[in-house]
């Protein structure tokens, strides 16, 4: 029962969002807005439970001993802080709720967010080491790319803007859309297997 | 110069129509038929109409919701026309009429209402023909390759034959084996059910090689779906005591802060490997780039087709889209999801011929392959 429930509530639903698909009646359509509703409570259930999650997680690592303690702390007391600030004073402009968030959460996000910069070029410059063929044809065609996407490239009139751009355009989404097909048929197979409860791993071990 | 025709007739129409209606009805033979549009969502009618190529007579198509006196133009006439009316409110009767005007600019009348007709929701959309065609062939496919008895034989993929080599170390090493599902979707998406499949068979042998396994989940159902997976693995393993539930946890759903909090375990923790399976998003260069810096041994695997060169150049192996589906028949040689997967194949081959196809009929002017796929 433990495993049939799930299986078979998600055969059903799922099948009959494959329906609904294909049929424009009211019905259909009654349906599938019932169950995106169910996903928003579900949504908002999963944001309380890890709510809890969070601070358990935090207050046993707390009680351990250890230098990491220091950030679970910092942790619980920011969950804490934002938690006071949203009931007490609201989440409305001028609050101090949202003040936290424009001036601590967001320069947070776009600091992580930045250092993709700095990654970018690591990761670049080890990507681009010629080691094989494979890898010095990679960096030919990178630096063609490169310049050709800059002023200078435009400049040095031999063609590299168009190159580059037929080079994006062509064989790159050529590549890219065999990937897409190959996920497409993927992502199928999966969703039947997981409708006929052939793929049962999701619901832990094996079948 | 459509345009401009229409303003002649709606100017004619304003100064005589009433006048000469009666000698449009003797003058012209013309048929107009509306109905239903057949197997749609209810916003479509059809619009038949019969008339003489070389009529002396222009005509414009109007259309008006009953009980409305304001009329839409909808399309000037020349000749017989087959005309689908769309974007209707289903359910909405309407009135449709033709104008008429003489070409000389003699005047203009109108044919009154031929017909008063609601378009109507019918239970198939024929608009999604193709798709139901391809999805019924493709789970028919699917099926057969499932429960066909045949054994099959799945090429050696480089990043799953590393996995169990990557709890190897880990147990060698003593440091935790750390997953991540990506930011990108929710379980609702097929790549994350193929990373929580993923997941289920490394619970079961990292509870087999004691090793620790690690999962900061960005979304609290992940983390449920998860925590039941490593449980269910540990006991069928037979090592129920190795599953901790404080090793699969939420971290946030914010993006750059599920970053942040990953880059931080690495750096603390030093995991000895790194699975990176599921749907990423701008998180995925700052995760790998770090998990570089950090030395651990990674696997990553994603259907985002712009973090896969990301993936690539940091990662020691990396799943290309569908290798990630692939994967759960691939570890636990299941038959059943392996004959799925000669079917996914087998429909690939019937994708190729159909696009090779219609590029060649499309190269010898024969559209109708290239305009169908198109279509889809």
């Amino acid at each position: 029962m433990r495993r049939s429930l799930p299986l078979l509530l998600v055969g059903a639903f799922g099948f009959a969002m494959l329906v609904q698909y294909f049929t424009p009646l009211p019905a259909g359509r009654a349906i599938y807005g019932r169950v995106l509703e169910w996903m928003q409570v579900i949504f908002a259930a999963g944001l309380v439970l890890g709510g809890f999650n969070y601070a358990r997680t935090h207050l046993r690592k707390v009680g351990r001993p250890g230098g990491d303690r220091v950030y679970s702390a910092l942790a619980l007391a920011a969950l804490i802080l934002m938690l006071a600030a949203g009931f007490m004073g609201g989440i409305e402009r001028g609050s101090l709720f949202l003040w936290l968030f424009d001036n601590v959460q967001v320069p947070l996000q776009q600091t992580v967010f930045s250092l993709l910069a700095f990654f970018v070029a690591s990761a670049a410059f080890r990507g681009f080491r010629a080691r094989s063929v494979e890898a010095a044809l990679l960096l030919c065609v990178a630096l063609l790319v490169m310049i050709g996407r800059i002023p200078v490239g435009e400049m040095m009139g031999i063609g590299l803007p168009e190159s580059a751009r037929w080079l994006v355009d062509v064989p790159a989404v050529a590549a890219k859309r065999g990937i897409l097909i190959g996920i497409g048929l993927g992502s199928v197979a999966v969703a039947l297997r997981v409708m006929l409860g052939i793929e049962r791993a999701w619901l832990g071990g094996s079948r | 110069m459509r345009r401009l025709q229409i303003l002649v007739v709606l100017a004619l129409l304003t100064l005589a129509h009433t006048s000469i209606f009666a000698q449009a009805d003797r003058l012209v033979r013309v048929a107009l038929k509306i109905s239903d549009y057949p197997f749609d969502d209810g916003t479509r009618l059809s619009v038949l109409w019969d008339a003489p190529e070389d009529s002396n007579f222009g005509f414009v198509l109007l259309r008006g919701a009953e009980g409305d006196v304001k009329d839409t133009v909808l399309v000037a006439l020349q000749g017989p026309l087959d005309y689908v009316d769309s974007g209707l409110p289903p359910g909405t009767r309407y009135r449709y009429e033709v104008a008429l005007f003489d070409k000389g600019g003699a005047g203009g009348w109108r044919i009154p209402a031929v017909a008063v007709v609601a378009p109507e929701i019918n239970a198939f959309d024929r608009a999604r023909l193709s798709e139901l065609v391809i999805i019924v062939l493709l789970f028919a496919v699917i099926l057969y390759g499932t429960f066909r008895s045949k054994e099959i034989f799945v090429r050696p993929i480089a990043g799953l034959c590393a996995m169990e080599e990557a709890l190897g170390r880990a147990v060698e090493m003593g440091r935790p084996v750390l997953f991540s599902a990506g930011w990108g979707a929710q379980l609702d998406k097929p790549t994350t059910m193929a990373a929580m499949n993923i997941f289920g068979w490394l619970a079961g042998k990292s509870a087999e090689y004691g090793a620790r396994l690690t999962f900061p989940a960005h979304d609290a159902v992940i983390m449920t779906a998860a925590q039941e997976a490593a449980h269910d693995a540990a006991q069928q393993a037979g090592k129920p005591e190795w599953y901790r539930p404080d090793e699969i946890y939420y971290v946030t759903g914010s993006q750059f802060g599920y970053a942040a909090a990953l880059d931080g375990v690495m750096e603390r923790e030093r995991p000895a490997a790194n699975l990176w399976l599921g749907t990423f998003a701008a998180e995925a260069l700052i995760l790998s780039e770090t998990g570089n810096h950090v030395g651990a041994m990674q696997i990553a695997g994603t259907d985002s087709t712009i973090q896969l060169a990301f993936f690539l150049v940091t990662c020691d192996y990396t799943l290309i889209g569908e290798e990630v589906f692939a994967a759960s028949g691939y570890l636990t040689r299941d038959r059943l999801v392996l004959g799925g997967l000669w079917a996914q194949d087998l429909f690939k081959v019937v994708v190729t011929a159909t696009i090779l196809a219609g590029l060649i009929g499309a190269a010898l002017g024969w559209h109708v392959i290239g305009d169908w796929l198109a279509g889809i």
